[in-house]
């Protein structure tokens, strides 16, 4: 895949400001940005826009990031989808049960710079190729 | 002249006269009467009933003698004493065993005698009643059967004493019978009215896992009753699951434990034992199995179990608690945290060297205030109880040089010299993110207490139990993490209280104020909390050096809902 391919990305995001600054960042470095502010949109933008990556938080309204996971999981369509989960939790069994549930990584959002979550999510698309 | 014999049972003999308390006692008219009527019946001068003591023949009753007692070894009663029938000396002059006797040759110049001897109520012969005379005389068949009479007369009288005392001693018998009685009863309903107090539920076991002792309120809890219960196996009251619902092998649960190495096992509330009955209920316990030991032999087990549904409900309530707490003190800083950022990335517009400062400002702070939230989330979930320590072996060695590698641009920025002398390939049993906070903190310390170009030294080493290092001897064989450093040091006012919460020490206000407070509070309630130790000797101007020991054995596992924030 090449830079200019604009590969889509789902984010899901409850909080406004967060969601706008991750979409602007997103957008600058050459991806297309889908956003999602609760758990049933999440599921059902997955479905409809079919995302090459979703960025999936935990605490949502309407269904929570594991069963947004689990669901996503489970349906054909949708379940080979990687999917990123950004937290501000950072404890050892939130990040098992993500990665047990099929997350592919799990990015701690306090604990990381914007540059180095950039990183991680372009690592992770073009790695894979 | 031929002495009184001493009969074989003397001492019997000599117990039960002393039993009946007449000997030196006053004349009785019930037993004079006795004597008084024998002399006149055979018409002699002289009758009494006799008391034979160890030494001498003691009168109870006596007619026409003025003493009361004489020398038992010449007395004629003394021999009459060991007679089956009658005793008789027809005339003593004529016996070759009484001829010379004092009281033949000398007063009272006794030539007859007949005595009977008198036999107390436990068959002891006590002494003898008799009668003499100063003649000779013949003493016919009915003359014994009347003196034989008389003895049976004065036997009852001496005995009716016996059988006063006899009464009178079982009535002080009976007394103290029923007061033991109502003593036992009363220990008894003491103890049962403890034993049905006890609302957690107990049961009783021998050696073979048999119940032999099901208490009120087990009862209550298993709806088995004690009498059908008694005899049985615990298995058959109840069985022993996890959360999930699956049993709990035979040599995990407390009795078997209990039983297998004489400890006392507990089990702690957020364990996930569940024990489940016959009519399907089910609930969380906390259960203490104890080995009741005799003679160095295991008799059997004491079962104490409590529903702790409750206990349960709060800790998951705590734990909740504190992830909500924690996600919401969370978000707005990490919010700010990404748009300082992306202000200073010029993606929004050039600001002038101000401004930026200004953001910069803003961004630092923030962190202060995210490193502050952690460490409280932390310090709650300790305080709490409402974490976990899992752990595993883990090369220290490792752990330390990862810790040491984060910290390394740091150290470079303050120009600080580092010295490491660590112990290879060390395996340990710990909880590695636990571990890590108590490392970074002390070696973080070390930096920004020390002034630049000063020096800093990490240790790690093995220690033995009795070790004296930092004027603290170790009291088991330990691993001890060691962090000195050149650098201001804890004034000695101050160092009491370096372990209380939010404590810092003016000066290391004034040298860094970025501190939380937290730091040093954290890392012992960890150690605290998995059975090591945390101490330090420290010298104003000088430096410090502080040490962290976890005994060779690990850390101690602890289970809980929540784990600790780590770096």
């Amino acid at each position: 895949m090449t830079e200019n391919n604009k590969t889509k990305i789902l984010i899901v995001e409850d909080e406004e400001i967060l969601l706008r600054v991750f979409k602007e960042e997103l957008n600058e470095e050459g991806f297309d940005v889908v956003t999602a502010t609760n758990g049933e949109e999440a599921v059902t933008l997955a479905k409809t826009k079919k995302p090459g990556l979703i960025l999936l938080d935990i605490i949502l309204p309407r269904k929570n990031g594991f069963e947004v996971l689990e669901i996503l999981k489970a349906s054909p369509e949708t379940k080979n989808i990687p999917v990123i989960m950004i937290s501000v939790q950072g404890n050892d069994e939130n990040i098992t049960k993500a990665l047990s549930l099929g997350a592919s990584d799990y990015i701690v959002k306090s604990q990381h710079s914007m540059v180095e979550i950039i990183n991680k999510i372009k690592g992770f698309l073009y790695g894979r190729n | 002249m031929e002495k009184a014999p001493i009969p074989k049972n003397e001492k019997e003999r000599l117990l039960s006269l002393y039993k009946l308390g007449l000997l030196d006692t006053k004349p009785e008219e019930r037993f004079d009467r006795i004597t008084r009527t024998a002399t006149k019946i055979f018409n002699v001068p002289i009758s009494t009933l006799t008391l034979i003591d160890a030494k001498r023949e003691w009168f109870k009753s006596c007619v026409g003698l003025p003493v009361r007692e004489g020398d038992r070894a010449i007395s004629f009663c003394g021999h009459a004493l060991l007679a089956n029938d009658v005793f008789v000396i027809p005339d003593t002059k004529k016996d070759k065993r009484f001829l010379d006797n004092p009281m033949v040759i000398g007063k009272p110049f006794i030539r007859f005698y007949a005595g009977v001897p008198i036999v107390n109520a436990d068959g002891e012969r006590v002494g003898v009643f008799c009668v003499k005379d100063t003649k000779p005389r013949k003493f016919s068949k009915n003359d014994k059967e009347i003196l034989k009479n008389l003895a049976a007369w004065a036997e009852l009288e001496v005995n009716s004493r016996n059988l006063s005392l006899a009464l009178a001693e079982e009535k002080k018998l009976q007394k103290k019978l029923t007061e033991q009685y109502n003593e036992a009863e009363r220990s008894k309903a003491k103890d049962e009215a403890i034993l049905a107090s006890v609302g957690d539920g107990m049961i009783v076991v021998d050696k073979n896992r048999k119940i032999i002792f099901f208490s009120k309120s087990t009862e209550e809890i298993t709806k088995w009753k004690a009498e059908d219960a008694v005899g049985r196996h615990t298995s058959e009251i109840m069985q022993m699951e996890d959360e999930k619902g699956h049993p709990i092998p035979a040599n995990q649960r407390p009795i078997h434990q209990a039983l297998a190495t004489r400890k006392t096992i507990t089990t702690i509330p957020t364990t996930s034992y569940y024990l489940v009955f016959k009519d399907g209920r089910r609930f969380p316990a906390t259960i203490t199995a104890t080995p009741v030991i005799y003679k160095k032999g295991i008799i059997g087990a004491i079962l104490i179990f409590r529903d702790v549904t409750k206990e349960k409900e709060i800790d998951k309530a705590k734990s909740e608690f504190i992830s909500l707490a924690s996600h919401q003190l969370k978000t707005p800083p990490t919010a700010i945290k990404l748009l300082t950022e992306r202000l200073l990335s010029g993606k929004m517009g050039e600001f002038n060297e101000n401004q930026k400062e200004y953001f910069r400002e803003i961004r630092s702070s923030n962190q202060r205030m995210i490193d502050l939230v952690n460490a409280l989330l932390n310090v709650s979930r300790i305080e709490l109880g409402a974490f976990t320590i899992q752990v595993s072996k883990k090369n220290v060695s490792a752990v330390i040089s990862g810790v040491l590698d984060e910290l390394q641009s740091l150290i470079e920025k303050k120009k600080l010299k580092l010295k490491t002398a660590l112990e290879k390939n060390m395996m340990l049993m710990l909880d590695e993110s636990l571990f890590r906070i108590i490392i970074n903190n002390l070696v973080t310390n070390a930096i920004n207490y020390t002034a630049e170009g000063g020096s800093i030294r990490v240790e790690s080493k093995i220690a033995e139990k009795g070790e004296m290092l930092g004027k603290n001897i170790l009291k088991e064989k330990s691993f001890v993490f060691i962090v000195s450093d050149t650098g201001q040091g804890i004034p000695q006012k101050e160092q009491s209280r370096i372990f209380t919460k939010l404590f810092r020490a003016d000066n290391a206000i004034e040298q860094h104020t970025d501190g939380t407070g937290l730091g040093l509070y954290l890392s012992k309630s960890i150690l605290d909390h998995c059975g090591g130790s945390i101490w330090f000797t420290s010298r104003e101007n000088e430096g410090s050096v502080f040490y962290a020991a976890i005994p060779i054995a690990g850390m101690k596992a602890k289970s809980s809902e929540k784990m600790l924030i780590g770096r």
